[in-house]
């Protein structure tokens, strides 16, 4: 045995070089030497902790996030994207696949979900004012993941191929062609054709499963770089370095392990007691909020089924047809004019979004909830992001047939929604 | 091992007066990255060229359907597989889309009101020359073509938009049910 235990032992100690920590030491070089968890700092500050300063709302998108990935992977063994089998393979994971229900439902929840996570993600950053110099870049990242997250539940939803989904990405596709010059062009090359058919099923299928997930996962990893080498979450007391070479420019937020074990540099000056290590205390906190994460879509899952209904018939709508909530505002915009509301409107919200840091070049304010020197950005923003839940609510409630205006609590019936 | 020898590509000499490129090193240097960026850029427009389809498996601009008597007089026909309307007045032929141009739903044909169409997306309405009644649909549907083609049957052209006036008028008796060899 003991020859064996010796090779176990070799093999061990290759993928695990340090063990398991026994001292603060081994704790932070854990966190160093590791693939998987050298995205951490090796320590962080314990206001990072408090939920009540971010309320973990990224790291809720990135578990979502992994939560789709798994599940949306399962579902590919299931998924043909052709227009005979697309429908039944629906069916199929109804009645005959052994938790299919349940695999469908977590992947459409986890996905509403992450539309949420992502919004209210932006929200937090937004109204701490964290999106400002030196996180500039970011933020035009988190922008950029905040639409793709966006395409990515656009394209999903052709996937089942029933009636809803069909007319949605009719729709849809319909208001990019609106857009000035290339709409047209865009449209042609999105729907492979003039209609939606095969092959935009198949397009949509390759960019839902293969070109925006790859780009989401890269665009998170450039993101959790950036958090980490922008100096973590902004503060109002932090330092912004202002060095006109770029090249000259230290890291604001690195600890190397000469800084843990030689004791404070310049760069780690500040009270040392603000600091705690992240093995275990951050590590802890990441797997109880992905156990939570991943507790709730299930919950929800059990609870509620995702809708399925008829097989698309290219010839007829649903009346009314409505897109997916989170497309709901946008429908109720185009409904009054398509090119107001699904252009000009939209693309100047996402402008506006990604200048943002760059007009807002200001101190005060940073990292504090709701501060008074952002009292005029801050509204703006949530009167934008209400007057969008406004017109969400509206279409969700308040139409019905021929998108004709309707009192909720009258009888009118109305499909889908 | 001294690396003074190592030429290091793009970084030439320094000219005469001492600063800046020299001349000929500029123009290797600009030409250099034209090829590069130049033949990169090339072979991702050949990749991406072949997602805008050159053949498409749509139904024909130009789609025929059935013979005139197939059609009642004073009937509203809709051709499915186009969502084109087919109207029959006496005699006379024309042919209106379908297709709400607002974002592309199917128009339906309003029964309650006195003629007209609405469309169920977002309440676009019509009338029966397509004109927008109400609604945001920025442009009227478009009328096309109806043509008589050889086997006797009715041809409707969606490339030819045409007036809402313009019917094709079956002057000669085309009920050829009993003239037809058989």
């Amino acid at each position: 045995m003991t020859p064996l235990r010796s090779v176990w032992q070799m093999v061990y100690r290759s993928v695990f070089r340090v063990g398991l920590p026994k001292t603060d030491l081994g704790r932070a070089q854990a966190m160093v030497s590791s693939f998987f968890l050298h995205l951490h700092p090796a320590k962080v500050r314990r206001d990072t902790l408090r939920p009540r300063r971010t309320f973990g709302l990224g790291l809720i998108s990135l578990n979502l996030f992994i939560i789709l990935v798994v599940t949306g992977i399962l579902l590919m063994f299931q998924y043909v994207p052709s227009l005979e089998r697309a429908y039944e393979s629906m069916k199929d994971l109804q009645f005959v696949v052994t938790a299919g229900v349940l695999l469908r439902n977590a992947h459409r929840w986890a996905a509403h979900l992450m539309v949420i996570a992502v919004v209210l993600h932006m929200a937090r950053v937004f109204l701490m004012g964290a999106y400002r110099k030196p996180r500039e870049i970011n933020w035009v990242v988190g922008v950029s993941l905040l639409l793709t997250t966006l395409f990515l539940s656009f394209t999903g939803y052709l996937l089942p191929w029933d009636q809803l989904a069909f007319w949605a990405i009719t729709v849809g596709t319909s208001i990019a062609a609106y857009a000035p010059v290339i709409g047209n062009q865009f449209r042609y090359l999105l729907l492979g054709g003039t209609v939606v058919g095969q092959p935009t099923l198949l397009r949509f299928y390759v960019l839902h499963v293969a070109l925006l997930p790859a780009a989401a996962l890269l665009m998170v990893a450039v993101h959790l770089y950036r958090l980490r080498k922008d100096g973590g979450l902004a503060r109002p007391d932090e330092e912004v370095l202002t060095v006109e070479d770029g090249d000259q420019l230290p890291p604001e937020k690195s600890y190397g392990l000469m800084a843990l074990a030689e004791g404070s540099t310049p760069l780690v000056g500040h009270d040392p007691e603000e600091e705690v290590l992240s093995w275990p205390h951050l590590l802890l906190r990441e797997i109880l909020l992905f156990v939570g994460t991943l507790a709730v879509v299930l919950a929800l899952a059990i609870l509620s089924d995702a809708p399925l209904e008829e097989l698309a018939n290219p010839v007829h709508p649903p009346n009314p047809a409505k897109a997916p909530w989170y497309f709901l505002s946008l429908q109720e915009l185009v409904s009054y004019s398509a090119f107001i509301g699904g252009v000009v409107i939209p693309g100047i919200l996402v402008v506006a979004l990604l200048l943002v840091p760059f007009l807002d070049r200001k101190r005060a304010g940073t990292g504090v909830w709701f501060a008074k020197e952002r009292w005029l950005a801050n509204t703006v923003f949530i009167a934008v992001l209400l007057a969008l839940i406004a017109l969400t609510v509206v279409a969700t409630y308040f139409r019905g047939p021929d998108w004709s205006w309707v009192w909720p609590w009258s009888s009118v019936l109305t499909s889908g929604g | 091992m001294s690396n003074e020898r190592l030429p290091v590509i793009g970084a030439g000499a320094p000219s005469e007066s001492g600063k800046g490129l020299r001349r000929r090193d500029f123009i290797l240097l600009v030409s250099a990255w034209i090829g590069t960026l130049g033949s990169l850029l090339a072979v991702a427009a050949a990749g991406l060229r072949g997602l805008v389809p050159n053949l498409l498996d749509e139904p024909n601009i130009r789609y025929r359907v059935g013979k005139p008597e197939d059609y009642p007089v004073g009937s509203i026909a809709f051709l499915d597989e186009v969502r084109v309307f087919l109207f029959r007045r006496g005699d006379s032929f024309r042919a209106m889309s379908g297709v709400c141009t607002h974002l592309g739903c199917t128009v339906n044909r309003d029964d309650v009101a006195e003629g007209g169409f609405r469309c169920p997306c977002h309440g676009s309405v019509f009338d029966d020359g397509g004109r927008v009644l109400e609604g945001p649909a920025p442009r009227p549907l478009p009328s096309y073509a109806v043509t008589m083609a050889r086997d006797g049957r009715l041809s409707v052209d969606r490339a030819r938009v045409v007036s809402p006036d313009r019917y094709l008028v079956l002057e000669e008796p085309f009920d050829q049910t009993d003239g037809e060899p058989s």
